[in-house]
């Protein structure tokens, strides 16, 4: 691998956390819209909002590694990302209004709009991946309507499983049925989408993604028979982050599929290296933070 | 409207709303810091309540500020994509330390709020390091940014107009880079005090019974004393910046003075009217801009009649510097007379017009600040990378900018609304006060 590969791979990597991270406040907003705010409140907090930071992360390493392409990819995403700025806008005015108002209860039309706001912002940067891995604007192709649509099935995934740690079979939709259906999705149709689209995207990582949607169903009748205790959300957790992982690898060698590729986007060859090493030395520490972040929600106050 | 006129005015927007929160970002975790550092050395928990207090206020200003700095991080990128190209190749790495310091900013900040209850006192100030570390260290970095952008070295360009022989420490380590950052931060922290010390100028002034109780007191003097030193500082810095900028940017000091010809014994002018390229009715100190530009009455100073007409940035800005320096005076007078008084006029001290006086210098510290970045941008105008790239050129020419450039503003200002709201649900300083008493 060299250092262009790394580069969009790195920039991969924050995406997908940051892709992540909302999901979880979708799985938040998800339990307000359905009264089981009691259970997720203590996850509800506007310091949520400093997950913001791998979305800049993400979207600097873009632009700062692949600057060549930058004017191109402004001109071509500027709507649609600025779908996703007002939603972060409303989110963040959202989110003040619910938690300094009335913590206690919240509006109809507050839990709305937080879930709105929720489902835009990474719906519409995922709007902005699409373009790089298909040329055009998501609507425009099949392939760009089962990536925006495995994209929403995942997210309502990761953010329910994470919401509702126990599959409860009474509901309308358990978590096994609802973690199937977006691994069926990510393992059939979006594949056969790409094959009958004729895209030049590589193969071998598309059928990485088959292969983990295989597994994850496996695991998904594991758990519904009851006969392992692994817990679904840390599957799908691996897969959200897997798939735009997988998805960066497979339109190598193209930043923006058919049209620039990533080595004549490439222009920060003179600190791409120490970018990329700070990078790696950062990491554990978000993780450990993110470790310490998680225990300390869960450790009662002296 | 122009989509070129609309993506300025957007990025012009948004960057003024995110100073905002950049102020109380970079000097409110170092106040914190050094607050519970003494509470915890001197034994006191009343100090430690107090930066539990403002700690709390820093989390909605942070929730804010990362909304918008997210928003200025892409709108560079979506609005400037001409100038982010040629900038990221040159200074990328300066953005990338910026997220990196944000990053740890962001994530101990977490930590921090989560853990007064829970960590020791000495982990938990531990914590407060590494937040103050990433709020000075992102400012540090985007600020070396900006100075590249008004001394631009460590490349040159080819015959496209592409950056070669990028030397990027070079680039970083730009001759503006001292100068600007020390001013900014030094100024930042001026004006975060004054608005802390307009807070409590506030609560003595609803204080109902008499005198305000002794630890209000204290507090009012210990941030009068600390806004008259970075405000002091703040004047220093600005000193060597107005000498930098005779030597390096003659064409930004000859426009905020409204000066027309390259003279010596050249005057300073407070006040006045702009008209076009000049400034009238102004009163004149006869030497003193050349005293503060070279050192001596008779320095020679740059005047706009040496700078090409289309090179020359709006004396407007004469506006902008005479404001930020008179608020910088009175950010110094009114707190050091405030000292005075306390300590040979008791009395005075919390008069109702003192008080007044305080409360108003706390919204003088931010519009002082905004003025300072308001002449650092208007005064490289008509460049955005000085000598290098016309502002003209290096914004996007997409027509959907221009319905961006009117709805943000509106946003911006719920915002701002609701942060205050927050402010006032969460962060009640008088109760800390009369706790501890």
């Amino acid at each position: 691998m060299n250092l262009v590969d790394a580069s969009i791979l790195a920039a991969a990597i924050f995406f997908a956390i940051y892709g992540l991270a909302c999901s979880v406040e979708c799985g938040i907003a998800l339990s307000f819209l359905t009264g089981q705010q009691k259970q997720t409140s203590k996850y509800f907090t506007p310091l949520w909002e400093v997950t913001n930071v791998f979305l800049v992360f993400g979207f600097t390493t873009v632009a700062m590694l692949f600057n060549n392409a930058l004017p191109a990819l402004s001109h071509a995403l500027l709507s649609t990302l600025a779908v996703g700025l007002f939603a972060l806008l409303i989110r963040a005015c959202v989110v003040l209004v619910l938690f300094y108002w009335r913590p206690d209860h919240f509006p109809k039309w507050g839990a709305w709009l937080f879930a709105l706001t929720c489902f835009t912002i990474p719906l519409s940067f995922t709007a902005a991946g699409i373009y790089l891995i298909t040329g055009q604007l998501f609507w425009q192709t099949l392939v760009g309507w089962m990536l925006m649509l495995s994209a929403l099935l995942g997210i309502v995934a990761i953010g329910w499983l994470t919401i509702n740690d126990r599959s409860d079979t009474r509901k309308l939709l358990s978590n096994e049925l609802l973690f199937a259906a977006w691994l069926l999705f990510l393992g059939s149709f979006l594949p056969l989408s790409i094959l009958y689209s004729g895209s030049h995207l590589q193969k071998w990582p598309v059928a990485a993604i088959d292969l983990l949607s295989i597994f994850g169903l496996l695991v998904a009748y594991l758990a519904t028979t009851g006969r392992t205790k692994f817990k679904l959300k840390y599957y799908a957790g691996l897969m959200g982050l897997a798939t735009p992982l997988l998805l960066a690898l497979a339109n190598r060698p193209y930043l923006v599929h058919g049209k620039i590729k990533l080595a004549d986007a490439f222009g920060a060859a003179s600190y791409a290296g120490a970018f990329l090493l700070g990078s790696a030395i950062i990491f554990p520490l978000v993780l450990l933070g993110f470790w310490l972040f998680i225990k300390l929600i869960k450790q009662p106050s002296r | 409207m122009e989509a070129a006129a609309a993506g300025r005015r957007l990025i012009g927007d948004t960057l003024g709303f995110h100073l905002f929160f950049v102020l109380f970002g970079v000097a409110l975790p170092l106040l914190i810091c050094g607050l519970e550092a003494y509470s915890i050395w001197k034994k006191r928990p009343a100090a430690r309540a107090t930066a539990h207090e403002w700690s709390k206020a820093l989390v909605v200003l942070f929730i804010a500020g990362a909304v918008s700095g997210t928003i200025v991080s892409m709108q560079f990128n979506l609005l400037w994509p001409i100038f982010t190209s040629l900038a990221g190749k040159v200074v990328g790495i300066s953005f990338a330390l910026e997220g990196f310091a944000f990053l740890i900013e962001a994530l101990f900040l977490t930590i921090y709020m989560m853990s007064w209850k829970r960590f020791t006192l000495l982990q938990h100030w531990l914590c407060s390091l590494p937040i103050v570390l990433g709020s000075i260290g992102s400012a540090i970095a985007i600020t070396t940014v900006n100075s590249w952008m008004n001394t631009p070295q460590g490349f040159k360009l080819d015959g496209h107009g592409n950056p070669i022989d990028i030397n990027t420490r070079q680039a970083v380590f730009n001759p503006a880079a001292g100068t600007e950052v020390t001013h900014s931060i030094l100024s930042y922290l001026f004006a975060t005090t004054l608005v802390l010390l307009a807070i409590y100028a506030w609560i003595a002034w609803r204080h109902k019974k008499g005198r305000p109780g002794r630890r209000l007191q204290k507090m009012m003097v210990g941030l009068a004393a600390l806004a008259v030193v970075f405000g002091v500082l703040v004047a220093f810095a600005g000193d060597q910046a107005g000498k930098f900028l005779a030597k390096n940017e003659p064409a930004k000091l000859a426009a905020i003075e409204g000066l027309q010809q390259t003279t010596t014994n050249a005057p300073l002018l407070v006040g006045g009217v702009v008209s076009g390229s000049e400034v009238k009715h102004a009163i004149k100190i006869p030497g003193l801009l050349s005293f503060l530009a070279t050192g001596h009455f008779n320095g020679k100073v740059t005047g706009l009649n040496d700078i090409k007409p289309s090179d020359r940035p709006p004396v407007i800005i004469h506006y902008f510097f005479d404001g930020m320096v008179m608020i910088g005076m009175i950010g110094i007078l009114i707190p050091g007379l405030y000292l005075i008084f306390k300590r040979w006029r008791p009395k005075w001290a919390h008069e109702k017009p003192m008080l007044i006086a305080l409360f108003v210098c706390g919204f003088l510290g931010v519009i002082g600040a905004e003025f300072g970045w308001l002449v650092t941008e208007f005064g490289r105008q008509p460049y955005v990378i000085h000598g290098v790239l016309r502002t003209a050129d290096a914004v996007t020419q997409n027509k959907a900018v221009i319905g961006l450039g009117e709805t943000f503003p509106l946003l911006y200002i719920i915002l701002l609304a609701l942060t205050i709201f927050g402010l006032r649900k969460v962060f009640h300083p008088a109760e800390v006060l009369n706790e501890s008493r």
